[in-house]
């Protein structure tokens, strides 16, 4: 007896679970349009439906209209199907072009289908209704007449001018480019006065070319200079390999920068005499080197 | 033979002496040069480095080649000035015997006295050698011993610090050099120290040096003839002296170390006596290089061995003076144009 009443009992707590309202099939339906009025011959209507199916529910795409004529006035020109990643969320996008020409304001309608959907086998069907606007003529139902007598033609539209503004960003770029490689030319070169402080050489030779003979020390003094500030520090003779490390492009001049070590060594440390050929391969020395500085050689 | 042929004879030995230390003590190159240097230039040198680098050694092998009698202390927290002069004891009879210490024991012969650990010595003791260093000569037994062709090689260990005495400034202005002799940084030497049986025994390896090759007892008068020979252009007097107040004042030559505050860090600059000791190596140097006239470069060759301890530096940056000073040095040599 006992039992029979336990049996009972479980029966009916377990009733309301098998007793559950099946899952709605479709959870949501939104049927988007635009406004139903203020359109011409010619113009396209858009409708956007939104669909919201539970699990295993998927639109049959056949059920969608197709694209071309539905009827002599309206046409179909374009049909968009979007799922989202798990096929609950359809998207169907729908434009129509109106080719009715009204004489005065007219009721239109896009008639209404039915959306067709699967689940397991079995067909479900969701209705979009029809819908109404209202069309324009374009033109008034009595049109002025010319002085011929015709109905008269409005202008036609003016027909955009070609923009230019691409050939003139080229040009603009073409010609930036162009200034740009000419002044860094001029600067390599050391055209530009401003930058002759970073040419040692230019500025030596345009002052070894004020000196003369019995200015010995003044002369070898600006070449002295000149290395110096090239090196970035004094530089000695010993160190002429760390030299042409960093600056390999004097490396062609290494038995000239050797021999005028040598000349300047000899001048102001063993009291040796300055020869008229010494300051001419002294300036050419210089020349040289002021030829590497502007890439010359 | 006159001076000049002297002096050209002289030089080969120098240079072939030089290169049987650099066979014998190898990877040392640098620190031999300035070695021979303070010898020819007869200036007292202070040896630092690590233990084990093979200080001992090289100046064994310079005292071989010099000639003369070699005499070595090691220094210790207890060891007297007495203890360098003379030591008592009994002798076989029982009586009391006083003989002359090893600053003593081999009178004028003495060329070189190598004071090991010198900064384990007490001040006392470092007085005594300060004497010995500036005067070349000792007093005891109420009379004076002459030690003309003495030179001081002081070795200091940085291992080290407890139980120690730094040398006072006084002490170290009298060493024309402080040598610094570190490991030789490349790996086949390091090889060749430890795997070449030639260099496991010290007394036959220095053997292979030509005894007497350049005589002591005549060096203070070469070095004589060196000094007045070897000839400073104006220039290049204008290029030392530029060095000297550099070594004073380095933020006036335009010297920046970072993050240090140039105006405190030079506490005290090279002295008088250092410039001096500093010409004489570089013109030693010229002479070696086989000219008559000073270069910058024979000034810049020697300037850390001579300067580089002369430079003291505020107790602010006291503490770090083994990685500012030779900064500082190489600041000077890189700073300075001459001309």
């Amino acid at each position: 007896m006992i039992r029979k009443i336990l049996v009972y009992i479980t029966s009916a707590l377990l009733m309301p679970a098998c007793a559950l309202w099946p899952e709605k099939p479709i959870r949501d339906f939104e049927f988007q349009t635009p406004r139903p009025f203020g359109y011409l011959i010619g113009d396209e209507i858009c409708h956007r439906i939104l669909i919201e199916t539970g699990d295993n529910i998927r639109l049959i795409p056949d059920s969608a209209p197709k694209k071309g004529e539905i009827n002599h006035w309206l046409r179909l020109n374009q049909v968009t199907l979007h799922n989202d990643d798990d096929g609950r969320k359809t998207t169907l996008e729908l434009c129509y072009q109106v080719f009715y020409a009204a004489k005065a304001v007219k009721m239109l309608t896009i008639p209404g289908y039915t959306l067709r959907f699967t689940q397991t086998g079995k067909s479900l069907e969701q209705v979009v209704p029809a819908w109404h606007f209202t069309l324009s003529p374009l033109k008034e139902a009595m049109p002025r007449k010319d002085a011929n007598g015709y109905p008269y033609l409005r202008p036609d539209t003016q027909p955009l001018s070609l923009t230019d503004a691409a050939a003139e960003r080229t040009l603009l770029l073409a010609t930036l480019a162009t200034l740009s490689a000419g002044v860094y030319l001029a600067h390599a070169h050391g055209y530009i006065p401003l930058s002759a402080g970073k040419k040692p050489f230019k500025r030596a030779v345009d002052e070894l070319s004020a000196l003369s003979p019995p200015q010995n020390a003044a002369a070898l003094s600006r070449v002295h200079e000149a290395i110096n500030t090239l090196h970035g520090r004094p530089l000695f003779s010993r160190q002429l390999g760390e030299f042409f490390r960093r600056n390999p492009e004097y490396q062609s001049l290494a038995g000239q920068f050797e021999w005028f070590f040598n000349l300047s060594n000899r001048f102001f440390f063993a009291g040796g005499d300055i020869s008229q050929e010494d300051w001419h391969k002294l300036r050419q020395f210089c020349r040289q080197c002021r030829e590497i500085e502007r890439g010359s050689r | 033979m006159t001076n000049e042929q002297q002096l050209s004879e002289l030089r080969l030995q120098a240079l072939r002496f030089e290169q049987q230390i650099n066979d014998t003590v190898i990877g040392q190159a640098p620190a031999v040069r300035n070695v021979l240097i303070a010898i020819l230039a007869r200036g007292h040198v202070l040896l630092e480095g690590p233990v084990g680098v093979g200080k001992t050694t090289l100046l064994r092998a310079f005292a071989r080649g010099l000639g003369g009698q070699y005499q070595r202390m090691e220094g210790a927290i207890d060891l007297m000035p007495s203890d360098l002069i003379y030591y008592t004891y009994l002798n076989q009879d029982g009586k009391p015997r006083v003989d002359p210490g090893p600053l003593l024991k081999q009178g004028e012969q003495l060329s070189i006295f190598f004071f090991n650990e010198i900064n384990r010595a007490r001040p006392q003791v470092h007085a005594l050698l300060l004497r010995v260093m500036a005067e070349r000569m000792v007093n005891a037994f109420n009379r004076e011993f002459p030690l003309p062709h003495v030179l001081i090689f002081a070795d200091r260990n940085r291992v080290e610090k407890d139980e120690t005495f730094e040398l006072p400034a006084a002490a170290r202005d009298r060493f024309m050099m402080e040598i610094s002799i570190q490991l030789p940084p490349q790996d086949e030497i390091l090889d060749d120290l430890m795997f070449n049986p030639r260099y496991h025994h010290i007394d036959a390896l220095i053997g292979h040096i030509e005894p007497g090759i350049i005589h002591y007892d005549r060096l203070n008068t070469f070095n004589d003839q060196i000094q007045a020979e070897i000839i400073a252009s104006p220039t290049l007097k204008q290029y030392a002296l530029s060095l000297w107040k550099a070594g004073n004042s380095p933020r006036d030559y335009g010297i920046a170390l970072s993050d240090v505050d140039m105006a405190q860090l030079v506490l005290a600059g090279p002295s008088p006596r250092g410039m001096s000791y500093f010409i004489q190596a570089a013109k030693t140097r010229a002479w070696l290089e086989n000219r008559d006239v000073l270069w910058p470069e024979d000034l810049q060759a020697v300037f850390q061995a001579t300067l580089a301890h002369r430079i003291f530096l505020h107790p602010l940056y006291a503490h770090a003076k083994e990685f500012i000073t030779p900064a500082l040095v190489s600041d000077i040599l890189n700073h300075i144009a001459a001309p």
